[in-house]
């Protein structure tokens, strides 16, 4: 499958200010990261707040420079393509975001909203065009005409974040990003969208990069999954393989984490008292180690490397490579 | 939960106008006000530089509903072209202010560290010195007359504008929207003017109307002092200055620009207020 | 079959609100109750009325807007929404406690977390501040917290999401109260660090007999630790019952509905299930049953009458008129 997307080394860091002195101290949101997504795959890249997954969704669509590291779009290098051609690929690549409520531009009818990346990208001359694009778009994402002409207020969650959809849908992208598509939304709202996602995927021939905290999101909606942690990812797996044969600690603390909808399935809890350890002060090697139950001496040295362990499923764990290493699966 | 109507929209607005009793008062004196001003050629029973000196300061009556001044001028016409001085003033300047003042703070907040250093540290200069000071030298440095007015006024009145219109934008740039309107390919400057600003506008508005009502003050206060509107254009401060000779024997000559003056300030103000209620209404307290 | 005597005990719960627009007509035929030492979970999406029924429970509801038009609540032998405002006070936080969704702002980010929890205390046990520093350090300790001397030295913010939350546990269980009300209490939290609270809940229930009422739109949390559960749809209670029975045996069409729209876990579908049309608005809800007009069962009578509550299966409450008949 041909690669669209490439990332190598992408690093992000921010100062922050702390303490009533108001120090500037740097942290790193986003460590080092590489992967590649093929054409037409959907990648759900999961993590809990703070992993970096949104800053990293936001430099790929180009709202943050990166601090360091490279990001390849269809082959070409965008750090290197200057600020004014950089429009056709800011077209090529959208975003879908996790608030309906404050994504849509309160004082801009639907119409408006839809008509402005038209004009922008030069898409549509005429206005029956514009018209037309707009309306099958909406109609795509399960809207009517009529709707064209109201505000973001006038309609409730779901189809706001419809809207949003087609918004990022009408300039005809090739990538999506998708950041918390569903989290603001309620349950039964969540499975409507999250079906048109899946159907607009294969009818519109796109590439999504899925970001949720949610793992059954990403069970239903993703090829691969990776999980990221502490600005790293710890794992990246085939969707199956993930779920069936997990290898990292902090994959298995996730999963065993997710409260389960059957009450028959309840299990006993501990009561352990486990602090997130803060982006400020990072552990100097592995960032899971200090909850680690698998650690080691070496995890305190470096941060592991991502590393294959079979086919496609790559860890980033000392205490996994070892067990590979010693020829126990 | 269903849907909202916007909070901003017009007939959600004056209704909650309609139901605030101040508002309601505000926005008919205003209406009222403006309306005098707007009519003045077609309404004012007299010239209002018609002297006539035999009707020399004579109290109301049927031929002088507001009685005469000093020249024998018809006071009750001095009012409505009166109305018609400070208005077209008080707009104009308050025009000028705010846009001038709205899109110098849009750009130090929502552009930032430069930008915002430079223009709000010069703001802050102006807002060191009180209004009326700055309007005095001003007109003291330039001579009286209506333009160096409308200047003064718009001086005095910009770094209010900027840091109003810089906070709310503060609120905004961060939004999600805007950030879309990025992907949607918008350059830095049109989702400033297009997206964010659009939002900002009640605040404004709200400005807008109480700083009319200040201007009315400022006009009248500098023309009591003689440095604003020169006779005989008919301005209520400076009539009230000509006044002040001649209280003991016809004190009307004073009352009724008083009241223009105060009525006029007021209405503003509590239609200000209201408008404000109405564009950002809290909750009741218990 | 019910005992006799349940702890908490609602019935026909009727609350209005005044609005600009109009009257929200928020609650309607709200009922259920609650036994000693159990976790009852409501569960609701966005306008279900979910936290309105907390509300109204602990008499925290502004009263205007709202308007309780009808019903009981019955807590420790006595009707509590016939006492007076002023006679609130033993109520709150004495006899029924409860933990919010956002613990900074339930904090006072001014006040160290010693004063906040001594404060409490020493208003609703008279006690000295010395007593109530005693006190909170037990109660800290409770809910496990680590070094409980130096957190009570600091302030909120210096505090991770998920320490804030035990702290306010902890203070709301300080006083004593026999039930907790907890409104979205994980809502806010990673899911590692939402496993940890749901254990210190549990925990709590085990060492100090308290019932709690966990107020959630997640049904793995309440899957995980609530006894039963109140399923509510656009102000109205629609089922109620032991949390397995409506798992394994949900009777009602929302019910049913809802369960299946969740994404599962255990395996992966093509295909998500889900429930047609929006929630209604309840400035004029539907006449009738709320739920039918996205009900696949909707039959005339669902319109004209609003269902009542039915037991349909021992201990296993149901509002409407052609429940399921049960199984997945």
């Amino acid at each position: 499958m041909q690669e669209i997307i490439r990332l190598e080394k992408l690093t992000r860091r921010f100062n922050v200010r702390v303490g009533y002195l108001q120090k500037v101290r740097s942290i790193t949101a986003v460590d080092a990261v590489s992967f590649s997504i093929s054409d037409g795959e959907t990648i759900g890249l999961v993590g809990e707040s703070g992993c970096g997954k949104t800053t990293l969704g936001r430099m790929l669509v180009g709202l943050l420079e990166p601090s360091e590291g490279s990001f390849f779009f269809q082959g070409t290098h965008l750090g290197s393509v200057p600020r004014k051609e950089r429009k056709e690929y800011r077209r090529k690549i959208q975003m879908v975001f996790q608030d309906p409520f404050s994504s849509l531009n309160p004082r801009m009818t639907v119409y408006d909203i839809l008509s402005r990346p038209l004009k922008v990208f030069g898409l549509e001359s005429t206005s029956a065009g514009k018209r037309k694009r707009i309306q099958d778009t909406l109609e795509s994402v399960g809207l009517k005409p009529e709707h064209m002409s109201r505000y973001p207020h006038e309609f409730s969650g779901g189809q706001r974040q419809r809207i949003a959809v087609a918004r990022s849908l009408i300039v005809d992208p090739e990538f999506l990003v998708l950041d918390e598509p569903t989290s603001a939304l309620d349950v039964s709202v969540q499975s409507q969208i999250l079906n048109l996602l899946k159907s607009l995927k294969k009818t519109e021939d796109l590439t999504f990069l899925l970001i949720t905290h949610d793992l059954s999101v990403s069970r239903f909606q993703a090829d691969r999954i990776m999980v990221m942690y502490m600005g790293r990812i710890v794992e990246s797996a085939p969707r199956e393989l993930l779920f069936e044969n997990h290898r990292h600690p902090y994959t298995r603390l996730l999963l065993s984490s997710i409260p389960q909808i059957d009450p028959r399935k309840r299990r006993d809890k501990k009561l352990s008292v486990d602090e997130v350890p803060s982006l400020l002060n990072p552990p100097p090697g592995c960032s899971f180690a200090p909850r680690c139950p698998m650690k080691r001496e070496i995890c305190d040295s470096a941060p592991p490397p991502l590393q294959t362990v079979e086919g496609s499923h790559q860890v980033a764990c000392y205490a996994v490579h070892e067990k590979e290493g010693k020829g126990q699966g | 939960m269903g849907l909202e109507r916007r909070s901003g929209s017009f007939s959600v607005v004056w209704r909650r106008i309609r139901k605030n009793r101040m508002a309601a008062i505000g926005a008919f004196i205003v209406l009222f006000v403006v309306g005098v001003a707007l009519l003045a050629p077609w309404i004012s029973p007299y010239r209002p530089e018609a002297t006539d000196l035999m009707a020399s300061l004579e109290g109301p009556s049927k031929a002088h509903w507001f009685g005469t001044d000093i020249y024998g001028r018809d006071i009750l016409s001095r009012i409505i072209w009166g109305a018609r001085v400070s208005f077209s003033i008080s707009f104009l300047a308050v025009l000028l202010s705010s846009i001038l003042g709205v899109l110098l703070g849009a750009i130090a907040a929502f552009f930032g560290k430069v930008f915002d250093e430079i223009i709000m540290r010069t703001f802050d200069i102006l807002l060191s010195f009180p209004d009326i000071l700055l309007a005095i030298a001003i007109m003291a440095i330039l001579g009286p007359g209506q333009n160096n007015l409308v200047f003064a006024i718009t001086i005095y009145s910009l770094p209010q504008f900027a840091r109003i219109a810089r906070g709310a934008v503060l609120g905004e740039k961060n939004r999600e929207y805007v950030d879309a309107a990025r992907l949607s390919g918008e350059s830095e400057f049109s989702i400033l003017v297009r997206y964010v600003l659009p939002n900002t506008l009640s605040p404004i508005i709200v400005q807008a109307t109480l700083r009319v009502a200040y201007a009315i003050l400022i006009i009248s206060g500098l023309g009591f002092l003689g440095l604003g509107i020169q006779p005989p254009t008919p301005e209520w401060g400076t009539d009230l200055s000509v006044a002040r000779n001649y209280l003991r024997v016809a004190p009307h000559t004073g009352i009724f620009p008083g009241i223009a003056i105060f009525l006029t300030v007021m209405g503003f103000n509590f239609f200000g207020d209201g408008l404000n209620e109405a564009l950002n209404p809290r909750m009741k307290d218990r | 079959m019910r005992m006799a005597n349940p702890m908490l005990s609602v019935k026909d719960l009727k609350v209005h609100f005044s609005t600009e627009e109009g009257v929200v007509q928020a609650l309607d035929n709200v009922s259920f109750f609650l036994e000693k030492g159990q976790i009852l979970g409501i569960i609701g999406e966005t306008g279900s009325g979910k936290s309105v029924t907390a509300y109204t429970i602990n008499r925290l509801l502004p009263m205007p807007p709202g308007k309780i038009v009808a019903g009981e609540v019955w807590y420790d032998g006595e009707d509590i929404l016939k006492r007076k405002e002023s006679d609130l006070v033993d109520i709150r936080g004495k006899k029924i406690s409860m933990i919010f969704q956002e613990p900074m702002t339930a904090l006072n980010p001014v006040f160290t977390i010693k004063e906040q929890m001594t404060d409490v205390l020493m208003f609703h046990r008279k006690i000295s501040r010395e007593k109530a520093t005693k006190k909170a350090l037990e109660v800290l300790d409770l809910v496990r917290i680590p070094d409980p001397a130096m957190v009570m030295g600091k302030y909120p913010h210096e505090l991770s999401g998920g320490m804030r939350q035990r702290i306010m546990i902890a203070s709301a269980l300080s006083c004593e109260a026999k039930l907790l009300i907890a409104d979205e209490p994980t809502t806010a939290l990673d899911v590692t660090t939402q496993d940890q609270i749901l254990a210190i809940l549990l925990q709590m229930r085990k060492e100090l007999g308290i019932s709690i009422i966990l107020i959630t739109h997640n049904f793995g949390v309440v899957a995980e630790i609530c006894d039963t559960l109140a399923v509510m749809y656009a102000g109205t209670i629609v089922e109620f019952s032991s949390i397995y029975k409506v798992y394994e045996t949900p009777r009602h069409p929302y019910t049913h509905g809802l369960l299946n729209a969740i994404p599962p876990m255990d395996r992966t579908v093509q295909k998500l299930n889900t429930i047609p049309g929006l929630v209604p608005n309840l400035l004029k809800p539907p006449t009738g049953c709320r739920f039918h007009p996205r009900c696949e069962r909707r039959q005339p009578i669902c319109e004209k009458q609003v269902p009542a509550h039915r037991e349909v299966d021992e201990g296993h409450y149901v509002a409407c008129h052609f429940p399921l008949e049960g199984g997945r």
